[in-house]
């Protein structure tokens, strides 16, 4: 018994474990992306109070993914769970173009975070399927991207709904971490 | 700066707070669930956090704010205010005569119905003005920014938009002729509230800027009791209702009868001319005799600015008719008793004294109030509430505390080598500070890393794993309920 445990331990131990925090603004879309991401199709999702955690397998890696709500004030929770934070997910709703400077702050607020300074930065420009998205490009100019020089950092159009370039952000993330 | 807005969120919380608990208010728009927590921010009603998530997933996506986790600009609050649950049944479930809406529904009845209601508008009635004058949730209309956000009629909305300023009203509404004129009007009346610029309702006037804008002024300086319209503006002309009886120029024609008496309030003058129509405010605007008495011309910015207003509006109005001029009045006092009274219980104090709303929606407090009492407190009270409801799916933070841990046994077997591997995984592993150990063993330890406290992790909401592996998952406790 002992032997066989101490076996799946060792087995266990060669796939790295990973932790990404998943943060944007609230209605972002971050836990559709989640439970897409989990069980393959759109979920209906409430707003996240507290955060959805769930381990996803992606190539040899295995990312516990916290997802965080991203209502105004419990924003202020984020920081908390940075720590041994390996990438980073900022979820962007493309179509809401009023609260895109909302989203550049905050993300902004967290890059400064010395906890997050190693960890890379992927930026989902989700719902990419309504018609009127912005475009990833106006989203990384928005967001001011091109002035982050001290990290990686890649934005990814997606929309969890039709489960576009969910798995291509995720490649991103485990090549970039595995270097 | 900062205080002004922290106190300009909490009265904005407070007058939610309040709307909230009003009885057409006290269930959800969509569902009919009682205590609704969030706030559609889109149409100004009152929804429980499940038809939220529904609602963000509509096409446009409606938005959605919780009352206790988000912060509210002054327009989404005076929005709010004006519409009310009972206001929306009545505009997005006019032409709805399916069976009542009933707690019980399912969530894919709810979401259809919603579809029907939002998206293709199956229900909706553009205007639902006759409910108007008997308006439940208007009992506080006090808004400015109605048109902005929703622009269904400028008719009924500008009486509304003006706030006190009822004369102004009746003037718009009684010139739905030219209803780009009085979009104009209201949009500009909007930006005197927000902003008391005195030049802004001079962009209204139709080419005759600045004649009125002196015509203004002088008129101000040397308190005259009624106002001056000089011959420059008659030229001005711009409105083509030649049709339109001219109120305006009646009130002229008093105002020539009352010219002796200047800086007097004859209000028996009023009284002929109004009606009897009298408002009780000292003001009386609904009469259109004050243009002679009207103290408002002599004293404060705003007034001076209903004051350049009222002057627009004659210099607009052709010369009329003079046997037509008491039939004209006969309607607008009609439409004044409709809505003065209303409009003047409560407009005036939050029309013009509420600061300049823009920056309050991105409050940039600082962190450590995030764990002082009050806000754990009100995470406290969120939780409580949710888990008073006695079916209630919809607390992930509950759930996720209590069965995150459930999940990820059942769920990690996908992805680990078995549920006896997790288990060792938890207990093993160290690195991250993991969640899974904490939830495992619901006693001793509490979550450490959130900023929760423990008593949202009760294990009251550990309920048995039956089998099912999602329904661990806070999360999946709703998929499955719903799919």
């Amino acid at each position: 018994m002992g032997l066989n445990l101490s076996w799946l331990l060792k087995r266990f131990s060669k796939k790295t474990q990973i932790k990404i925090i998943m943060v944007g603004l609230d209605s972002a879309g971050k836990t559709t992306i989640l439970y897409r991401l989990k069980i393959g199709r759109v979920a209906t999702t409430i707003p996240t109070i507290g955060f959805n955690i769930e381990t996803l397998e992606y190539k040899n890696i295995c990312f516990v993914v916290w997802d965080v709500g991203g209502q105004e004030k419990i924003r202020r929770l984020w920081r908390h769970y940075f720590d041994e934070t390996k990438g980073i997910i900022f979820v962007i709703d493309s179509n809401d173009r009023d609260r895109i400077a909302e989203a550049e702050r905050e993300l902004q607020n967290i890059l400064e975070e010395c906890q997050l300074e190693k960890a890379v930065l992927l930026i989902f420009a989700n719902k990419q399927d309504l018609p009127n998205a912005m475009s990833p490009a106006d989203i990384a100019d928005e967001l001011h991207l091109y002035r982050v020089h001290n990290r990686h950092w890649h934005i990814q159009p997606s929309s969890a709904i039709i489960g576009s370039g969910l798995h291509d952000g995720l490649n991103w993330l485990s090549k970039e971490i595995s270097k | 700066m900062a205080s002004a807005r922290k106190k300009q969120d909490e009265k904005n919380l407070k007058t939610l707070r309040e709307l909230v608990s009003l009885p057409y208010n006290k269930y959800c728009f969509d569902c009919n669930q009682r205590g609704p927590t969030y706030v559609n921010v889109t149409i100004g009603s009152f929804v429980c956090t499940k038809c939220s998530g529904l609602l963000r997933g509509l096409t446009p996506p409606h938005r959605v704010k919780s009352i206790s986790m988000a912060t509210f600009t002054s327009e989404e609050v005076e929005l709010v205010q004006n519409r009310g649950n009972d206001y929306c049944r009545r505009m997005w479930l006019g032409l709805y005569e399916g069976a009542p809406l009933t707690e019980g529904r399912d969530e894919q009845q709810i979401h259809d119905l919603m579809v029907d209601k939002y998206e293709k508008r199956r229900y909706y009635i553009d205007q639902p003005v006759s409910s108007k004058n008997n308006v439940g949730p208007g009992s506080n209309i006090s808004s400015s920014s109605v048109n902005s956000i929703v622009n269904n009629s400028n008719h009924s909305h500008n009486i509304r938009a003006n706030g006190g300023l009822t004369t102004f009203g009746v003037t718009s509404s009684s010139t739905t002729s030219s209803n780009s004129g009085t979009a104009k009007i209201s949009s500009a009346y909007n930006d005197i509230n927000t902003s008391s610029r005195h030049q802004s309702p001079l962009r209204l006037a139709n080419g005759s800027v600045d004649s009125i804008g002196n015509n203004r002024m002088k008129t101000n300086g040397i308190t005259i009791s009624r106002p001056v319209v000089p011959a420059s503006m008659t030229h001005n002309n711009t409105i083509k209702s030649a049709d339109f009886v001219a109120n305006f120029d009646s009130a002229d024609i008093f105002n020539a009868a009352n010219n002796n008496n200047t800086n007097s309030n004859n209000n028996m003058h009023n009284g002929v001319i109004s009606n009897g129509v009298h408002t009780t405010q000292h003001q009386q605007q609904p009469s259109f005799a004050n243009f002679d008495n009207n103290p408002v011309f002599t004293n404060t910015n705003v007034h001076n600015l209903n004051n350049a207003n009222q002057q627009k509006v004659t210099a607009n109005v052709p010369p009329a008719p003079p046997e037509d001029r008491y039939a004209a009045l006969k309607d607008l006092d009609n439409a004044l008793k409709n809505h003065s009274a209303l409009d003047w219980s409560s407009s005036n104090s939050s029309l013009y004294s509420s600061p300049t709303p823009a920056s309050s929606m991105y409050t940039s407090s600082s962190p450590q109030s995030l764990y002082g009492s009050p806000s754990q407190g009100q995470f406290i009270s969120i939780f409580s509430q949710q888990e008073t409801g006695p079916n209630n799916t919809s607390n992930p933070f509950n759930n996720s505390g209590g069965q995150l841990w459930g999940n990820s046994s059942t769920m990690g077997a996908t992805t680990t080598a078995g549920p006896t591997l997790a288990n060792g995984l938890t207990n093993g592993t160290t690195g991250n500070p993991n969640p899974f150990r904490v939830t495992a063993l619901p006693a001793p330890d509490p979550f450490k890393m959130n900023g929760f406290t423990q008593s949202s992790f009760q294990p009251t909401t550990f309920t048995p794993i039956n089998g099912a592996s999602w329904t661990a998952n806070p999360f999946k406790v709703h998929v499955v309920v719903m799919i």
